[in-house]
């Protein structure tokens, strides 16, 4: 991090965090002032400086930390929802034998079990420790005691109700938070990536690349895509859950290949820069050294918004039936489901209600994100928190660019 | 100005033209509608020929026999005729097929086939002689007995050939269908009867360019009698009837025509784009005709203008009862900031604006009485509600902290003069420009809100082509969002040029600097 060290004049001034840089370059205690052709002493590496502040920003911020730990929640809901909900035991001894997390592990002497049976024929020292709701998502009526379009009651056996097949809605909704969740984080994954490799190759080569990329960015940038992802879904001939994914990310990367470019753009352009490459540092150095630091925060923001938007596109696409293909539970399927049967109250709510809390927690912690990471709120505020409390957190930036206003609400 | 609107049309088109190249290629990884199984067809055209005339045109219609972007031979009724004779004297597996298309194409094949049977050993030549049999049937000559021989039916057609070479000429058919047009009479129609398909190019010209009912009752006539399908005009045809034949007709040709005609050089050199699935569909395009939806068969333009209007009624409602919302709500949230107030709306907000719109549909689809268009209208509004309100306020922030808010303040003017007179105007241009952006997202939304309501717009016909795997639909539906959501882009640029002049100057500058450089 010599380049850091440049005299203040030629600071970059991106927008993502003049803040920490300028608090060092005005002060830079004796033990850095090195001339920049020396090797650096040991420096707290700036950007997780940065990333601490942002940390320490959102803290102050309460809405932000009931985001968080909302979907934190959901989270654990999802790693742990055999736990929760399951058509098998935690734990249980059937006929000598123990089995820990049957639902997990799928032994093959369990094949077609249900808690009701594993209790039944647990065989002499038996025991067996059923789940918070002993059901599992996929589970039919297939007992006296499941019967579809179950009412919810506090009794045990259906705490939300069943629907027209009579499986279980927690267990649906429990298992449809992991669909929900992991879905989102691979498709946010896959489209991060492209667009940041994207992104940082048009910034970086310019030129016909660059003109392709910004081309094909705008042209995407045009669809909603909802309809885009409808389309491709029904194009695919054997839609699967991964086609879904390459779908999303395929139509969901324009964002980040822009925010990565325009910082690309901006950062190699700096005289620091150019010093790094006078001295040698090659492309791949700059890039990593230099241009990501300054690219993450953006991009973080721009993810926790896909996130939400991902999450929304995937319901709905399952509400519309064209989603993940055959009986995987999730709420935009359980959604579908109460349009044929009105009465049933309890699988419009639950899952509309499951889903609303999601979107709301991730817009709220991606919103505390960008604040956190906004020059001008700082500059007017001091970074106090009062400037969230009192709702001007919810500031949006003027300009087509924030992820947040492409319509990934409209889904 | 100008030069920016300029500009991005001239952008669009080539872009379009990409995003209609990608789209069209995704859809031919589609599987055949009609099915590709070589053997399965060949056993069913044993087995049901008409079955398989159905299927076959239904391949057609779709241009399925062509290939997807390119042809390095495009087939005319010369090429596709000398196959088909290889086909049938070579006497494989795939005879009976060319046979059949043989017979399909007709007097047109004639000319290439003909004059060849006196190269051919003799036991081919009758092969050949018997395979045409049909034709003959249709030109009303020979008898089945004759026909059916192969020496005998072989002689016949060398003396068809001997003796009316020369009607198979496009100058003598054009001449004959002339004055079939000009005073129809029955032995006029017989001569044409006899040059059988051949004369199917002037004919169908001339149904285009005629209005007598008489003569369009004898040029019908004689295209039934030469393909075996399609509508007769009769004298006694109303207007609509006559519209709807010759249109049936007009696009029967444009898929059909390279059976009959040939192509000379330069048209051959075009044939290699337009012989492809995406040439046929671009220039069918160009003509306004987008194609036959493989869902019901209706054409794709007919169901784009029926289906339109109530999807962009909806948004178009949408958008204004927003905006109508959204400024006031913004302005009050702006001009009582840090209130009750305007807690209450940034809670209100946050919420609404992380609500799905399927969501907010179907719980008012559930709620009883009869609302017609209203409750998707709001349904559709809630979302960009939100977010064109939470925009306004900050718009609208920013612009009261500026000085000459401050400087109508000092001067005595009341509050809400300021806010509504001085500052809204300012306030206003982020919120309108983001009208370019609200359309697609509103369009994205319009879709679920259609099908939760069952509003037969451009959604709930598209979700029903998602369901049957309508390609062709597919495709015109997504350049049509592509394009309506570009114009609204275009719109809102234009619209912030007007609302403000230093937009307006600067788009001007950027322009002159991008001609200079």
């Amino acid at each position: 991090m010599t380049e850091r060290t440049t005299p203040p004049g030629e600071e970059p001034f991106d927008g993502a965090m003049p803040l920490q840089t300028r608090k060092r370059s005005v002060a830079p205690p004796p033990s850095e002032r090195v001339p920049p052709s020396m090797p650096p002493p040991a420096l707290v590496p700036a950007p997780e400086g940065t990333m601490r502040q942002v940390l320490a920003r959102m803290r102050r911020s309460r809405h932000a930390m009931l985001g968080l730990v909302a979907i934190c929640g959901l989270f654990l809901l999802s790693v742990f929802a055999d736990l929760l909900a399951s058509d098998l035991p935690i734990l249980c001894r059937v006929q000598g034998t123990t089995y820990v997390l049957p639902a997990v592990t799928h032994p093959a002497a369990l094949a077609g079990w249900d808690n009701a049976r594993v209790t039944a024929e647990a065989g002499p020292g038996g025991f067996s420790l059923a789940p918070l709701v002993p059901y599992g998502p996929r589970q039919t009526a297939s007992g006296a005691d499941v019967a579809p379009l179950v009412a919810p009651s506090l009794s045990r056996a259906h705490p939300l109700g069943t629907d027209a097949f009579g499986r279980d809605v927690f267990a649906r909704l429990v298992h449809g938070a992991r669909t929900a969740m992991s879905i989102a984080l691979l498709a946010v994954l896959a489209f991060v990536s492209l667009g940041t490799l994207l992104g940082a190759l048009a910034g970086f080569f310019g030129g016909p690349f660059d003109g392709l990329v910004s081309r094909i960015v705008e042209t995407l940038t045009a669809f909603p895509t909802l309809i885009l992802v409808l389309v491709v879904q029904a194009l695919v001939p054997h839609p699967t859950t991964a086609t879904l994914l390459i779908t999303l990310a395929l139509t969901r990367w324009t964002e980040v290949a822009r925010l990565v470019r325009a910082e690309v753009i901006l950062i190699t352009s700096q005289d620091y820069v150019l010093a790094a490459r006078a001295l040698g540092a090659s492309p791949a150095r700059v890039l990593w050294r230099h241009v990501a630091p300054n690219a993450r925060a953006p991009v973080l923001v721009s993810a926790t918004f896909g996130l939400a938007s991902v999450v929304l596109i995937e319901a709905a696409l399952d509400f519309l039936r064209v989603g993940l293909p055959g009986p995987v539970p999730s709420w935009g399927e359980m959604l579908s489901e109460s349009r044929d049967h009105l009465a049933a109250w309890w699988l419009l709510v639950f899952p509309g209600l499951s889903l609303f809390l999601s979107v709301v927690s991730l817009n709220l912690v991606g919103e505390a994100l960008r604040d956190a990471l906004d020059p001008r709120l700082h500059a007017a505020v001091g970074g106090s928190g009062a400037a969230h409390a009192a709702g001007d957190g919810d500031r949006p930036t003027i300009a087509p660019s924030s992820t947040a206003f492409d319509g990934t609400t409209h889904a | 100005m100008l030069r920016h609107v300029l500009r991005r049309v001239l952008w669009a088109i080539p872009t379009l033209f990409g995003v209609s190249l990608v789209v069209f290629f995704v859809t031919t990884l589609l599987p055949d509608p009609a099915g590709e199984d070589a053997d399965a067809t060949l056993s069913l055209l044993e087995l049901d020929p008409f079955r398989f005339d159905e299927l076959d045109e239904k391949r057609r219609q779709h241009f399925l026999d062509l290939p997807r972007f390119f042809n390095a031979r495009p087939a005319d009724v010369r090429t596709r005729a000398e196959e088909a004779l290889a086909r049938v004297v070579a006497a494989d597996a795939t005879s009976t097929l060319a046979a059949h298309r043989l017979v399909r194409m007709g007097g047109a094949a004639l000319p290439f086939v003909l004059p060849k049977l006196d190269n051919l050993p003799p036991t081919q030549r009758g092969r050949v002689a018997v395979v045409l049999a049909p034709i003959a049937e249709r030109m009303g000559l020979g008898d089945a007995k004759v026909l059916s021989d192969p020496e005998q039916a072989a002689l016949f057609w060398q003396r068809f050939w001997e003796d009316r070479a020369l009607d198979f000429t496009s100058p003598a058919v054009r001449r004959a269908v002339h004055r079939l047009v000009l005073h129809g009479t029955d032995i006029r129609e017989k001569d044409l009867v006899l040059v059988d398909t051949f004369a199917l190019t002037e004919t169908i010209a001339a149904m285009q360019t005629t209005t007598d009912r008489e003569a369009l009752h004898r040029l019908t006539s004689l295209a039934v009698h030469a393909t075996r399908r399609g509508h007769r005009i009769t004298p006694a045809s109303s207007d609509a009837d006559v519209e709807r034949a010759i249109s049936d007709w007009r696009a029967w040709w444009f898929i059909h025509k390279g059976d009959y005609e040939q192509l000379d050089g330069a048209e051959r050199v075009a044939g290699s784009l337009t012989e492809t699935r995406y040439g046929r569909w671009m220039l069918g395009a160009a003509k306004g005709e987008l194609g036959l939806s493989t869902r019901d068969g209706e054409p794709i333009t007919r169901k784009l203008f029926a289906r339109a209007p109530l999807t962009l009624g909806l948004t178009a409602l949408a958008m204004l009862l927003s905006y109508a919302l959204a400024i006031p709500l913004g302005v009050l949230a702006a001009w009582r900031r840090g209130t009750a107030i305007d807690t209450t709306l940034a809670f209100v907000l946050f919420g609404l604006y992380s609500m799905p719109t399927f969501l907010v549909a179907q719980v008012l689809a559930r709620t009883p009485g009869s609302w017609s268009l209203t409750a998707p209208v709001v349904a559709l509004t809630v979302g960009s509600l939100a977010t064109l309100s939470r925009y306004q306020r900050a718009s609208m922030l920013d612009v009261i902290g500026q000085d000459y808010v401050r400087t109508a303040r000092a001067k005595g003017l009341s509050a809400f003069r300021v806010v509504v007179v001085h500052a809204l105007r300012n306030a206003m241009l982020p919120t309108v420009t983001l009208a370019g952006l609200q359309f697609p997202a509103l369009l994205g939304g319009a879709f679920v809100v259609e099908e939760v309501f069952a509003l037969p717009g451009l959604g709930w016909e598209t979700l029903r082509a998602v369901e049957t795997h309508d390609a062709p639909w597919l495709v015109v539906i997504v350049l049509v969002t592509a394009v309506v959501t570009t114009l609204a882009i275009l719109a809102s640029d234009v619209a912030y040029g007007v609302l403000d002049p230093r937009m307006r100057e600067s788009f001007g500058r950027r322009g002159r600097r991008e001609v200079a450089a």
